[in-house]
């Protein structure tokens, strides 16, 4: 039962894998097609939009799905692509607002969020780590 | 019961993903879209207290005709630019003389040229005040605020501009000083990597300041009464100030553009050039400058440009703003520069 479940979880994140990675293509396709109609104006945000959803998103779950014995629970898997979406989408805002020739705060917001949902990913997935080692250890 | 499972599969992504989604649209409206008044404008008349550049201004300054020889050369000159001859003084009484490209008369002298640099048509306004007080700047709804725009020939229409271009677009940032007809708006420091302003004096005088070297109290305190945030400077002591190696990424394309210069005492010229059409294509900042440079100015600036750049004359838009694109409509926008009798 377990063996299977682990066999789905990891099928599940080679699909998140692979969607990750089709969305980082995505983004580098909107960026180019973007700046074709920019009038010259350009973001660092812009050009890099590909890269939360291909550096944080798709290469952490094909590494996972190849080498890790341990697969993230759901709850911590969820907030870490929340966090994906957040960074991403805060790559856009602030790529649009300074394409724009305006200057904004609010893209601070995206980077808190996503630092909070980042942190909550990795704190679930130690404590739920630790916890089985300890039920582990209390077994033998 | 195929919809409950997915919801229960995929409740969390939806929700999260309006979530997501309703914030962004939100900080789009905002920055973007929603209105936000602050404090209403002062009225024109009441602007640029100082007077003390009257009596400065009596002197019958002869006027350079604007023959602003492009820095490719390709110069056609206006009609108007013949008529006023090649020296003048600055007409103080009587009906003014007005015609398509110019204007003299109740101490505002100007004379419209268009000229051709590089593969676009600019018009190059030299404005000769016997008062720096002509010398003005209005708000869109003549309300300080962000996102509160109107079309700079509305606002020349409501403010008397015999000449009027678009200013700074201080509405579209939340940061940046800004000081107009002598009123301290906003005193927090621009968010651009460029700094630069374009300070203007109440006797007329231009300067380029630093907004992290200055105060904007200090700046009211010297006696600034026009403030413009957008930059950078393209001329500063008859020597072009941009190049094409230090330009900012946005600057190093053709665009249309708008700036603003001095070439001595209450003797300005202002220049709009089309561009993003199969007719202009637009300058870039150092063929900007250059023009200006071309033009005598000893200071010259780069205020909004793209769909802002409008000049109107006489009530008339005269280049050919465009908007969304390469469309010919005029942007609503913050503020204008303009001249008044």
């Amino acid at each position: 039962m377990s063996t299977l479940r682990h066999r789905s979880k990891r099928k599940s994140l080679r699909r998140t894998a692979w969607i990750y990675f089709g969305i980082a293509i995505f983004c580098s396709v909107f960026s180019v097609v973007y700046l074709q109609f920019s009038y010259g104006q350009s973001s660092p945000f812009l050009v890099l939009l590909f890269a939360p959803p291909l550096l944080l998103g798709a290469a952490p779950a094909a590494i996972l799905t190849r080498f890790a014995k341990t697969l993230p629970a759901l709850p911590a898997r969820r907030l870490w692509n929340s966090a994906v979406a957040t960074l991403t989408m805060g790559f856009l805002v602030r790529a649009v607002i300074n394409i724009s020739g305006r200057y904004t705060d609010y893209d601070s917001l995206y980077w808190v969020i996503s630092a909070a949902l980042f942190s909550a990913a990795l704190i679930w997935q130690a404590v739920k780590f630790a916890t089985r080692q300890t039920q582990t250890k209390q077994a033998v | 019961m195929a919809q409950k499972g997915f919801f229960k599969r995929h409740g969390y992504a939806v929700a999260f993903t309006l979530v997501l989604l309703c914030m962004t649209a939100y900080v789009m409206l905002d920055t973007f879209v929603l209105p936000h008044a602050v404090a209403a404008g002062t009225a024109t008349t009441m602007v640029v207290e100082a007077s003390a550049a009257e009596t400065t201004a009596a002197e019958p300054a002869a006027v350079e005709t604007a023959q602003a020889t492009a820095p490719d050369g390709a110069v056609s000159q206006a009609a108007a630019a013949a008529e006023a001859g090649t020296s003048s003084a600055v007409a103080e009484t009587g009906e003014p003389v007005v015609t398509d490209s110019s204007y003299s008369g109740n101490g505002v002298n100007i004379v419209i040229t268009t000229v051709r640099v590089s593969n676009t048509t600019a018009y190059v306004a030299d404005v000769q005040l016997s008062s720096a007080d002509s010398l003005r700047t209005a708000l869109a709804e003549n309300t300080y605020g962000t996102n509160i725009t109107q079309t700079t020939s509305n606002m020349a229409e409501e403010n008397g501009a015999i000449l009027a271009v678009n200013g700074d677009y201080y509405g579209a940032n939340k940061r940046g000083y800004v000081i107009k007809n002598g009123v301290l708006y906003r005193d927090t420091v621009r968010q651009s990597e460029d700094t630069q302003d374009l300070a203007i004096y109440a006797d007329g005088a231009f300067a380029i300041i630093d907004e992290t070297e200055v105060s904007a109290q200090e700046l009211i305190d010297s006696g600034v009464v026009q403030l413009f945030a957008f930059g950078p400077a393209l001329v500063e002591n008859g020597e072009v100030a941009v190049s094409s190696s230090d330009e900012v990424s946005r600057a190093k394309t053709s665009n249309p553009r708008t700036a603003i210069g001095i070439i001595d005492e209450l003797h300005y010229i202002i220049v709009v050039s089309d561009g993003r059409t199969s007719e202009s294509e637009g300058l870039s900042l150092l063929e900007l400058a250059k023009l200006m440079q071309s033009c005598g100015c000893e200071t010259a600036y780069n205020l909004d440009g793209g769909g802002s750049s409008t000049m109107v004359f006489n009530g008339v838009v005269i280049n050919n703003p465009t908007t969304n694109g390469s469309k010919i409509t005029e942007r609503a926008v913050s503020d204008i520069v303009y001249i008044a009798a």
